[in-house]
């Protein structure tokens, strides 16, 4: 038996050592339930469906926003289609592991915003590192409204492209004829266009899709809309609507101006098949690809009846609610420098896509780059009269039926009042639900 | 003894060995060839479908049961996704096993032109980086890959420029999805194999599945058939390549069709064929029901029906027929039908002149053609072969009877590859029944003629009765009388289309001219009738013609007027004009512009009775030239008039007109000196309107009936 003195020592030291680990333990426990602690990075997932070349572009914007700051990871991954990526993050959100953000159409987000899934970014204009009004503004105003729900802004816009008629300038020229501002104009000019050689039609003057889309440049520039005012009912089959219609389907059948087919058109623009065609300014470097220099085209807003329209599309970003709130920043500090005048203009000049930011369009950079590029810049001046489709979750059901009508119209199975007098039945019903 | 034992033994141990032989079934040459099941065109997760392929071709392996299958993840998920594209590779080489089973992997280009599987390449091809059908074809180029057509769609898409033949194309693409999509019943695309194998490609039947969830060859029964050596990567390839295929909704059915000893993807020299065809299935209820014989433009040149269990598993169906090819191209597959419906497309066996040009399309482009008119024969020469052709010569001729009528030659440079249109004008000297052919002279064989095609063409008796349509003044149903064209010709009638002015050229020999209102708003052509043109069209009436005219509703919209109509039935000299009000029939709560109108009893007399009542959108009335009832008015028959519920509006409150409280005349006829005058209230005849649920083709045809009557 030793003196009381050493084994009082001996227990020190054990409760100094268990005291020690104990903290230890403490730490790491802590440090597990926090993605952050002092010195460490934060490491955010961004989901999106931008691949090839608009892909290459974000990955080098999402390096230059690692290297300006350096404590946040940025996983920009890639998840194939459109429609891959919305199934993906659905399947993520019933998971219950989203992503921290993720590029998304704005009817998706209204799915999203239903189920209480989405952090809104209005959460973030406040405080530091915040939006100031001016801010908010700069953003356009018909985008800002596709990022709003119930009044409140849940996204902010990212890559967005305006409708745009494309048109060879060289069969333009030859027929002595102005690129067409007007229905009629577009009437005429295409049956300049059209070539018939031997009872044969050897050139069109337009190609159509039968397809939601085009239908909607015709209706926004007859003066329709997809919806009442109620947003409740549908208006697009309306006077405007089957006036709009009724145009496609006269081109294709009544004056054989135009044919039809069910894809992307630039191929058939290139080979010279088609002089005028549709599309969005997303899809410049296709329709420069396909050209390869062999004639002059030229670029112009939709040919309008009633006024000029230009329907806006593309996705916004948002920041889903169960990230945890250092996620949550870090994703709020890349989506607003994402979005803030510089790097709009690069991903506009790179991609096609539209600045998003008013002020984007002051930029030396920009200035130059529409100066070097006035074809472009016309999509650009269409922005004045951007409209947007509704934001509800069953947009796209509600394209699809539209689709079908002008398809209907366009086979000639139905007179374009009957098709869009059906279509617009099966669109009540989903909105009544 | 032992000496003896020995002896015998061998002699028994010859006598089995012979009888095994024979046994075998078949001949030994016959018994190399075994039956695989499986199929070329999936998708996992790696792209847009299911789980890994790992799973998927265990899945297909032990669970489908399938001796092959081929994962073609759709290209541009490869081309971004390298190591995806890598650990494919890897796997379906690892879960290739010869004797048990074959793992292809492959891309699936998704190009706007239609989509295209490439198996066994050693890169992924991508929409996005071979953004042509041309790039794709210089792509594979080398690359020792075999791809397919998939699910080509003819109403869905371009079809690769309705299957324009490629000569590069076609060495790499030797396969088409005649059944496609993970249904029971997915046979969908025969008329596409039709007209790929008539544009000169060499393409065999295949069935795919296009699998998007974990179902690999559970979706259906539905598979490939592979007529090769044996289970291996190589065995599989060859046969793929030589198109030894078919397409089939049953699992197992096994299906042999040979020409002169040949299997289905071979091609034979122009001659008599000796064709054999021998179908078994191991299920008893899979008997065949019937067996087509198809050929060039998808004519069924023979139809063999199936008797009691033959095709099943006890009794084989055989049959043998000589066929001899009249075409200098030509092509045969079966399509079978088994008991429950399951249906079987063979690859084809070809039988080809020695020359590698052919000719698809030919035809005389005048439909309904009449003696004496003038027209072109038309076709395509397809350059099969790698080697540039200057001077082809394609003499045509027609056959009538007895009598052979030369008709002329063109002379024309086709390349390698190319298809190139030939064309020569002719008007056909005789009427009935005619054969027209063209010789294909190939200049590196000039004394060849037996590269002969021929079309029959019916040609029409030179003066048919002339029905004139108006189109030149932005009428309503403009571009839309078609259908009611093709209708008049196949009752004996010429129907024209005006498109300019009328004039008295145009109504030269017209006993009847039809003019829809003209419609406001934007028109590329003139929407009133000047001075001289209401003269000749008062000359023409004044002569004994008939004048149809067809009006439209006021609509609610103020732009709207039938002053035009009624200035020509002013000036022809009728008591008939045309309402500016719109025909309404009550619809439940609702007011409909679109009405079913019935025939009066005089309309009956004079018209015969309509099985279905006639349909009109958008009409007005017909009243008399002041406006009043028109049914008040002597010397007018009323033929039509509105249903129940009917009645006649002004919805644009523009005037003048007629309201009809019930039952408002939209069609009657005045008889104006040697003519007659037919007021309608909308034009009838659209292509909207010719449907079988209405009876307005059987009035469109019972009117110019009557009118010709005269």
């Amino acid at each position: 038996m030793r003196a009381s003195g050493a084994p009082c020592q001996g227990n020190q030291l054990k409760r100094v050592i268990v005291g020690v680990i104990s903290v230890t333990l403490l730490v790491m426990l802590l440090a597990g339930f926090s993605s952050v602690s002092a010195g460490s990075k934060v490491t955010i997932t961004f989901w999106h469906g931008m691949g090839s070349a608009l892909g290459k572009t974000l990955d080098e914007l999402v390096a230059e926003f690692q290297k300006q700051n350096p404590d946040i990871i940025v996983k920009a991954e890639y998840q194939g289609s459109y429609g891959a990526l919305n199934q993906k993050i659905m399947a993520a959100l019933a998971a219950k592991k989203p992503p921290t953000m993720a590029q998304a159409y704005g009817n998706w987000v209204a799915e999203y915003v239903k189920s209480g899934a989405v952090k809104p970014v209005e959460d973030f204009f406040a405080g530091p590192g915040g939006l100031s009004k001016d801010e908010i503004e700069d953003f356009w105003p018909e985008l800002r409204v596709g990022c709003t729900f119930n009044g409140r802004m849940y996204t902010l816009p990212f890559n967005k492209s305006v409708a745009i008629y494309i048109y060879n300038l060289t069969a333009l020229k030859e027929a002595g004829l102005e690129p067409p501002k007007t229905w009629e104009e577009l009437l005429a000019a295409s049956k300049a266009m059209t070539v018939v050689k031997d009872g044969k039609v050897t050139r069109y003057g337009m190609v159509l899709r039968p397809n939601v889309d085009y239908f909607a440049n015709l209706l926004f520039t007859n003066g329709g809309r997809y919806l009442d005012p109620s947003g409740k009912k549908a208006a697009f089959n309306g006077p405007e609507g089957v006036e709009a219609l009724q145009f496609m389907v006269d081109m294709l059948h009544k004056y054989k101006v135009a044919y039809y087919i069910p894809g992307y058109a630039d191929a058939d623009f290139g080979a010279g098949k088609t002089c005028g065609y549709f599309a969005t300014s997303a899809s410049y470097s296709y329709t420069d690809k396909a050209v390869g220099g062999k004639f002059e085209w030229g670029i112009g807003p939709i040919p309008y009846k009633k006024g000029p329209a230009a329907p806006v599309a593309g996705t916004d970003l948002v920041i889903f609610a169960s990230a945890t709130p250092e996620e949550q920043q870090a994703a709020w500090k890349f989506m607003k420098w994402l979005t803030s005048a510089s790097q709009t203009a690069y991903w506009a000049i790179n991609t096609g896509y539209i600045p998003v930011r008013r002020s984007a369009l002051y930029l030396r950079q920009m200035k130059e780059w529409m100066a070097a590029n006035p074809r472009n810049a016309a999509s650009l001046n269409a922005l004045k009269f951007a409209v947007t489709d509704p934001n509800i979750a069953e947009w796209q059901d509600i394209r699809e039926i539209i689709s079908q009508a002008v398809e209907e119209a366009f086979l000639a199975k139905a007179t374009p009042k009957e098709a869009l007098d059906k279509a617009a039945e099966k669109v009540n019903a989903l909105l009544a639900k | 003894m032992i000496r003896g034992r020995s002896a015998l033994w061998s002699a028994v141990i010859c006598v089995l060995a012979v009888f095994v032989a024979t046994c075998g079934g078949a001949p030994a040459e016959e018994a190399k060839w075994r039956f695989y099941f499986g199929y070329l065109h999936s998708h996992t997760s790696y792209s847009d479908g299911a789980l890994t392929p790992e799973e998927a071709y265990a899945y297909a392996r032990d669970v489908a049961g399938l001796d092959f299958l081929g994962i073609t993840e759709h290209g541009y998920y490869m081309v971004e996704n390298p190591h995806h594209w890598d650990s494919l590779v890897e796997i379906a080489k690892r879960f290739t096993e010869p004797g048990r089973f074959v793992a292809f992997r492959g891309t699936e280009w998704t190009h706007g032109a239609g989509h295209i599987s490439v198996i066994e390449a050693p890169e992924p091809c991508s929409r996005d980086v071979q953004i042509s059908f041309d790039d794709l074809v210089a792509w594979m180029e080398g690359k020792n890959g075999i791809a397919s057509f998939n699910h080509p769609g003819r109403n869905e898409q371009g079809n690769w420029d309705d299957f324009k033949y490629s000569l590069g194309g076609n060495r790499t693409i030797r396969l088409l999805e005649v059944g496609s999509g993970p249904y029971p019943r997915n046979t969908f695309y025969e008329a596409s194999y039709i007209r790929a194998l008539d544009r000169g490609w060499q393409v065999g039947a295949i069935n795919s599945q296009d699998n998007h969830r974990a179902d690999w060859g559970t979706a259906a029964d539905t598979r490939t058939g592979v007529v090769a050596r044996a289970l291996t990567r190589e065995d599989l390839t060859e046969a793929l390549r030589a198109m030894r295929t078919y397409s089939t909704e049953d699992r197992n059915v096994r299906v042999r069709f040979t020409g002169n000893g040949k299997w289905m993807g071979e091609v034979l020299p122009l001659g008599q064929v000796d064709f054999e065809i021998d179908i078994t299935d191991p299920d008893p209820g899979d008997a065949v029901e019937k067996v087509e014989v198809r050929s060039n433009r998808g004519a069924v040149l023979m139809t063999f029906r199936g008797s009691g269990d033959e095709g099943g598993p006890d009794r084989p169906f055989r049959r043998t027929f000589p066929l001899v090819p009249r075409q200098g191209y030509s092509w045969y597959y079966l399509r079978i039908e088994q008991r429950d419906g399951d249906v079987v497309v063979t690859s084809p066996i070809w039988v080809k002149s020695r020359s590698e040009l052919m000719m698809v399309d030919l035809r005389f482009d005048v439909p309904f053609a009449k003696k004496g008119a003038k027209g072109y024969l038309r076709g395509d020469i397809v350059n099969l072969g790698a080697d540039p052709m200057h001077g082809v010569i394609v003499e045509f001729a027609a056959t009538a009877g007895e009598q052979r009528m030369p008709i002329g030659a063109v002379k024309t440079d086709v390349g390698p590859g190319a298809t190139v249109p030939v064309s020569l004008e002719w008007a056909c000297p005789v009427s009935g029944d005619v054969t027209v052919s063209a010789t294909v002279i190939d200049p590196s064989i000039p004394a060849y003629t037996e590269n002969v095609y021929s079309v029959p063409v019916r040609i029409l008796p030179e003066t048919l009765p002339k029905i004139v349509v108006d189109e030149g003044h932005n009428n309503r149903s403009s571009g839309f009388a078609g259908k009611f064209l093709d209708v008049l010709a196949c009752a004996g009638y010429e129907g024209v289309l005006n498109q300019g002015r009328i004039t008295a050229d145009i109504l030269g020999r017209a006993s009847v001219l039809i003019v829809a209102n003209p419609e406001p708003g934007i028109s590329l052509t003139p929407t009133t009738f000047d001075e001289s043109e209401l003269a000749v069209i008062r000359e023409f009436v004044a002569g004994g013609g008939a004048l149809v005219l067809a009006g439209s509703s006021d609509a609610s919209d103020p732009s709207r007027s039938v002053d035009q109509l009624n200035a020509i039935l002013t000036s022809v000299g009728s008591s008939m004009r045309f309402s500016d009000d719109e025909v309404q029939q009550e619809k439940g709560s609702a007011v409909s512009s679109t009405v079913t109108c019935i025939l009066t009893p005089e309309g009956e007399k004079v018209l015969g009775a309509l099985s279905l009542p006639v349909r009109m959108t958008q009409a007005c009335s017909i009243a008399d030239d002041r406006f009043g009832d028109l049914a008040g008015r002597g010397g007018v028959l009323i033929l039509v008039v509105g249903g129940e519920g009917t009645k006649s509006a002004d919805t644009n409150g523009k005037g003048p007109c007629h309201l009809y409280a019930s039952g408002p005349v939209v069609c009657a006829s005045e008889d104006v000196g040697k003519g007659r005058v037919v007021a309608i209230g909308a034009p009838v005849y659209s292509v909207y309107d010719f449907r079988p649920d209405l009876g307005n083709e059987e009035f469109m045809l019972k009117l110019v009936r009557w009118l010709q009557s005269r």
